[in-house]
């Protein structure tokens, strides 16, 4: 931070603070000192997505566009009736509301928002897939999601022409029917031009970021987007309730993953192992960010997949996900177990239910005490990190 | 300095013990001047003279292994050590006489209050200049973390570690 800047923050945060003195005991807006206020910068503002070196067109518009018309289509799966759109529902927030997805048939995890997917380092709630273009690759083939086919999907993108020629400008010529390494390719470049669109799902100008631009500029105006119950929720947020150890930085996630303890859907003991499996099934995939099908097989991405620790650590660990949007994103946890953000809170606040780490599992949880005021409090911020100020036109079929 | 060989030798001449007996032989013909000829063997203690060239690791961290017999000198890029963005470091192992040292290296990391360390198993391996390049690093999470160099040579491997801290 320039010697300006940390000036008039230090000023901000003076002047919150005689606010703060009168404010706290008719439960006002909270003061913030200096080093609260420090923390509070490191989640906003949120730039554009990272580079993607893994995918050459994943800033490409007609890729964009392409990928747009490929996320609503449903002649990719078996029976016809499902695409990426029918758990993805642009209407719903990219959710559908429900604790478990439904494609083909009832699956075993919440279908994650795709709001900010171009953010993750990881994706699905274990990471198995390294890159936004390797994830879809898996539900368009699974039994249970799409069923489709790579021969299935060539076969249609030779069949209609408002798929096949945009593909076929941006990726060359379509693959025969019998060339299984080119319809490798194919199945390949669907998954980057999903890619493409997905990562234009950007929310990141929320009230929140506007009461930090009020703090940077010193400008009452601006900090007043964040009601007093949300700055309150805000100071919990930074301080007592330790929920920055993971949803940190301004997409409000590690991106790396974590255990909750919390019981599956039906109750019992833990089932999922979670991001252990996770990790061997991305080192075996031929998707990964240092198989063929990648556009940089030696950077970042590969690095980390190289470097990847799979110790017994990581049985239960699933990703953090991102709190931008959150209060639209109803249920909650991997298995949706959480019907609301209240419970949410009250179940960080008491881990009631939830099965204690063993010695090999990391320790971060620890009963919160909230009392029912601060849960309010703490409800109000995350629904303060709401926005969902997209194009209209990114939610619908693009027109032919 | 191509003179002093010459009027070292005269020097040496009008000490000898009868310095009538015969006159002083003729200095030795000057070697020629291009730039490729060897220097001659007395140039070289004026040559030791010249400035060093600085250590790689001039300017690196220094962390004293636990039981004090490695001086452990590393830096990070970036600078400092962001959180939840991948890092890498620059490691070199001094002895006590401050030489480089030939030792193997691990690293590691945790955060001692979570009971947890890094996703990731850093990538090692040794450099030209006698340190280790370390990929692959990641801080997750805000919080105190342990970032710790074992050094190894033959059977015995001692820890050196430094604190970082990110809020």
């Amino acid at each position: 931070m320039n010697p300006l800047g940390a000036t008039l923050l230090g000023v901000g945060a003076v002047a919150l603070g005689v606010a703060s003195a009168v404010g706290q005991q008719a439960r006002g807006a909270p003061g913030f000192d200096a080093e609260q206020v420090a923390k509070i910068l490191t989640h906003s503002p949120l730039g554009p997505p990272p580079a993607d070196p893994t995918n050459t067109w994943a800033d490409d518009p007609r890729a964009a566009r392409l990928g747009q018309r490929l996320f609503f289509e449903r002649r990719f799966s078996a029976n016809g009736e499902v695409s990426c759109a029918t758990c993805h529902v642009p209407d719903r927030n990219f959710t559908d509301g429900e604790s478990i997805a439904t494609g083909l048939q009832r699956g075993e995890r919440h279908t994650p928002t795709l709001w900010n997917a171009g953010y993750q380092r990881w994706y699905f709630w274990d990471g198995r897939a390294d890159s936004l273009w390797a994830q879809p690759l898996q539900p368009l083939e699974s039994a249970v999601e799409m069923g489709g086919s790579r021969a299935g999907i060539a076969d249609l993108l030779r069949e209609d022409p408002r798929l096949g020629a945009p593909f076929a400008e941006l990726f060359g010529p379509l693959p025969a029917p019998d060339d299984a390494p080119g319809i490798d390719r194919a199945f390949v470049h669907v998954g980057k031009a999903l890619a493409a669109y997905e990562r234009r799902l950007v929310s990141r100008r929320a009230p929140f970021d506007v009461f930090v631009e009020g703090l940077r500029e010193d400008d009452s105006d601006k900090r007043a987007a964040l009601s007093p119950a949300a700055q309150r929720g805000l100071q919990i947020f930074i301080g007592k309730g330790r929920c920055r150890m993971c949803h940190g930085g301004p997409n409000f996630s590690d991106g790396e993953f974590h255990g909750t303890g919390i019981a599956p859907l039906g109750g019992g003991n833990l089932t999922d192992p979670a991001r252990y499996r996770g990790i061997q099934r991305l080192l075996a995939d031929p998707f990964n960010a240092k198989g063929a099908f990648s556009d940089e097989r030696d950077g970042q991405a590969a690095l980390a997949l190289e470097t990847l620790a799979r110790g017994p650590e990581t049985w239960g660990e699933f990703k953090t996900p991102t709190l931008r949007n959150v209060a639209l994103t109803a249920p909650y946890m991997h298995q949706g177990q959480m019907a609301t953000l209240a419970d949410v809170v009250r179940f960080y606040s008491t881990l009631e239910g939830s099965a204690p780490p063993g010695h090999h599992q990391e320790q971060v949880l620890r009963p919160l005490g909230l009392d029912a005021g601060e849960q309010a409090d703490l409800v109000a911020f995350l629904e303060s990190l709401t926005d969902v100020d997209v194009d209209p036109a990114l939610l619908v079929p693009p027109p032919d | 300095m191509r003179i002093r060989p010459v009027v070292l030798a005269l020097t040496l001449a009008a000490c000898g013990a009868d310095r009538y007996a015969e006159p002083p032989p003729p200095p030795a013909p000057e070697a020629p001047r291009t730039p490729d000829a060897a220097p001659a063997a007395p140039i070289a203690p004026i040559a030791r003279t010249a400035p060093a060239a600085p250590p790689a690791w001039q300017g690196a961290a220094a962390t004293l292994s636990n039981a004090g017999h490695w001086d452990v000198r590393w830096t990070s890029e970036p600078a400092p050590i962001p959180e939840n963005e991948p890092f890498a470091l620059t490691v070199w192992v001094l002895d006590r006489d401050g030489e480089l040292a030939d030792v193997d290296l691990s690293v590691d990391a945790a955060m001692p209050e979570h009971g947890h360390g890094m996703n990731r198993v850093p990538r090692i391996v040794e450099r030209e200049d006698g340190g280790f390049q370390v990929d692959g690093l990641l801080f997750h999470m805000p919080g105190r973390w342990e970032l710790y160099f074992d050094v190894t040579r033959g059977a015995l491997t001692e820890r050196a570690q430094v604190e970082v801290v990110l809020e």
